[in-house]
C-alpha cells in the first residue's frame, strides 16, 4: 500500500513537471512569435503549406456542398435578377457607345502628346482554398504561392475590383488580407476630386475612409481607386464608391463581390522589394 | 501491452482528434465572409473542457497541446498564447474533476464559465502588454457569450452522439491508476 502511494506521488510529480514544461514551451513559442514576427509568420505559412492539403479531403466536399446550396438559393432570385439586368443592359448600350467614342478620342490625344502608357498589368489567377477561420481576422488562402511567382504585398482583385493584398507567401499557397480586415490600410484616391486618403479596415463590409482635410469636396457616389502611393499597389485599381453612413462618416461600398470570392487575380507589380536584395550589391537597378 | 483499457483509450484519442479536425475544417470553409454577424464560438475549448470533466483520464495533455498549436497556426492567432493559457485552465479542470469527483451540471457550467472568462481576460491583458492588436472588445465579449450559451449543446453532442460520459463510481480506482499514463 505504501509502495503504491509512493508510485502515485512519483507519477504526480512527473505529470506536473511535464505540464509546466508544455505551458512554458507554448509561452516560449509566443515570445518567439512576438520577437521575430516576420520569420514566425513565414514559418506559419510553411506549416500551412503542409497542413492545408491534409484538410483537402474534407474541405473539398464541404465546398461543393456549399456551392450547391448557393446555387439553389440563386435560382429563386434569378427571375428578378434577369429583369433588372435587361433594364441595365438598355442603359449600358448607350454607355458603351459613349465609352468607345471616348476611348478613340483618348488614344488620339495620348498619341498626340507622346504619352508612354504603363506596361500592361499581368495577372495570376488563383483559387480560394479557405478563409482565416476566425471571425477577427479577415483573410483568405489562395492556392498559388512563391512557386507561381507570387510576392509579398501584391494587389488581389476579383472580376470587378480590389479585394485585398498578399500578406504571407508559402511555397504553394499565399494569404490574402482582405480590405475589411482591421489591419488593412490602403492608400486611395477619390475621383473626380483627386483627394488622397486612407482606407482603413474595421471588420465591417463598408470600411471607413480616413481623410485629413477638405471633406467637403468628397461626395457620396464618388469613385474610389488605389492611389499607388508607397509604390506597393498599382494605381487606379477600382476599389468602390463613397457612401455616407448614419453618423455622416465617409465609407466605401466595395465593388468586389465579397459574398462570392472564388477565383481571384493577383496583379503582378514591378516593385522594388528591399527584402529581395539581402545585402547583395546592386549593380544596375535601372531597366530603361 | 495491449489490453482492453488501452484500446478504449486509443478510441477516445482518435475520437477527440477527429472532432477537432472537423471543427477546424468547418471554420476554414471559405463562405462566411459576408455573414460576419456569425461569430464562431470557441468550440475547441468547449469540447476539450466538456471532455475533461467527463473523462479526465482519457485525454492526454500532449494531444490537447497538439490540437491547440495546429489551431493557432490555422486560425492566424498569436502562436502559442492561447495554447499556453488554455492548457493551464484545462489542467486545473482535470485536477478538479479527478480529485473532487463528479461535478453537478450547475457546478460544471459555473466553473467552465469562470475559467473561460478569466482566460479570455488574461489573454486580452497579455495582448495589451505586448502591444498586439486585439480585436474590438465588443466582438470578444459577444463571442464569449455565444460560447457560454452553446455549451449545453456541446455537452449533449458529447454525451449522446460521441458517447463521452461520466465514468461509473467503480472506475474511480482505475482513474487514479490510469493517471500515470497521461
Amino acid at each position: 500500500m505504501n509502495e503504491r502511494k509512493r508510485k502515485d506521488d512519483y507519477g504526480r510529480i512527473i505529470r506536473s513537471i511535464t505540464i509546466a514544461l508544455l505551458v512554458f514551451f507554448s509561452f516560449f513559442t509566443f515570445i518567439l512569435w512576438k520577437i521575430d514576427n516576420p520569420r514566425a509568420e513565414r514559418v506559419r505559412m510553411a506549416a500551412l503549406d503542409k497542413l492545408i492539403p491534409n484538410f483537402e479531403w474534407i474541405l473539398g466536399p464541404l465546398r461543393g456542398l456549399s456551392s450547391v446550396s448557393e446555387g439553389i438559393g440563386s435560382y429563386s432570385t434569378l427571375v428578378k435578377e434577369n429583369r433588372e439586368l435587361r433594364l441595365k443592359l438598355q442603359k449600358m448600350r448607350n454607355w458603351r457607345e459613349a465609352a468607345i467614342r471616348l476611348e478613340e478620342e483618348n488614344s488620339q490625344l495620348l498619341d498626340l502628346n507622346n504619352v508612354r502608357v504603363n506596361p500592361s498589368l499581368k495577372y495570376i489567377t488563383g483559387l480560394v482554398l479557405s478563409d482565416s477561420g476566425s471571425s477577427f481576422r479577415r483573410s483568405l488562402l489562395l492556392n498559388i504561392g512563391a512557386f507561381d511567382g507570387i510576392k509579398e504585398g501584391w494587389a488581389v482583385v476579383d472580376s470587378s475590383g480590389l479585394v485585398g493584398r498578399i500578406f504571407g507567401v508559402g511555397e504553394k499557397l499565399s494569404r490574402v488580407v482582405l480590405l475589411i480586415d482591421s489591419s488593412s490600410r490602403i492608400p486611395i484616391k477619390i475621383e473626380p476630386s483627386g483627394k488622397k486618403a486612407l482606407l482603413v479596415g474595421d471588420n465591417s463590409l463598408r470600411p471607413p475612409i480616413e481623410i485629413v482635410e477638405n471633406i467637403e469636396v468628397v461626395r457620396s457616389g464618388d469613385r474610389v481607386v488605389t492611389s499607388g502611393d508607397g509604390k506597393i499597389l498599382p494605381s487606379d485599381v477600382l476599389v468602390g464608391h463613397v457612401i455616407r453612413d448614419a453618423d455622416q462618416r465617409l465609407r466605401v461600398k466595395l465593388v468586389a463581390n465579397y459574398g462570392r470570392l472564388k477565383f481571384l487575380k493577383v496583379i503582378k507589380t514591378q516593385t522594388f522589394d528591399s527584402s529581395d536584395v539581402q545585402g547583395e550589391v546592386i549593380i544596375n537597378t535601372g531597366t530603361d | 501491452m495491449i489490453n482492453f483499457q488501452n484500446i478504449q483509450s486509443w478510441a477516445y484519442y482518435i475520437k477527440y482528434l477527429m472532432i477537432c479536425f472537423i471543427i477546424l475544417s468547418l471554420q476554414l470553409l471559405p463562405m462566411k465572409i459576408v455573414h460576419q454577424e456569425v461569430l464562431w464560438p470557441n468550440l475547441i475549448y468547449l469540447i476539450t473542457v466538456a471532455w475533461l470533466v467527463r473523462k479526465p483520464s482519457h485525454l492526454p495533455v500532449i494531444l490537447i497541446l497538439f490540437v491547440h498549436i495546429i489551431s493557432d497556426i490555422l486560425l492566424l492567432m498569436p502562436l502559442g498564447l492561447w495554447s499556453a493559457l488554455s492548457l493551464m485552465g484545462y489542467e486545473f479542470l482535470r485536477w478538479r474533476s479527478l480529485s473532487q469527483g463528479r461535478l453537478k451540471l450547475g457546478q460544471e457550467l459555473l466553473l467552465i464559465n469562470i475559467v473561460l472568462i478569466l482566460l479570455t481576460f488574461v489573454q486580452i491583458g497579455i495582448e495589451f502588454i505586448f502591444k498586439i492588436k486585439s480585436p474590438p472588445i465588443g466582438m470578444i465579449l459577444l463571442q464569449l457569450t455565444f460560447s457560454l450559451l452553446i455549451y449545453p449543446i456541446v455537452i449533449f453532442v458529447l454525451h449522446s452522439i460521441l458517447r463521452v460520459r461520466h465514468s461509473e463510481r467503480s472506475e474511480t480506482v482505475t482513474r487514479v491508476k490510469s493517471m500515470e499514463n497521461i
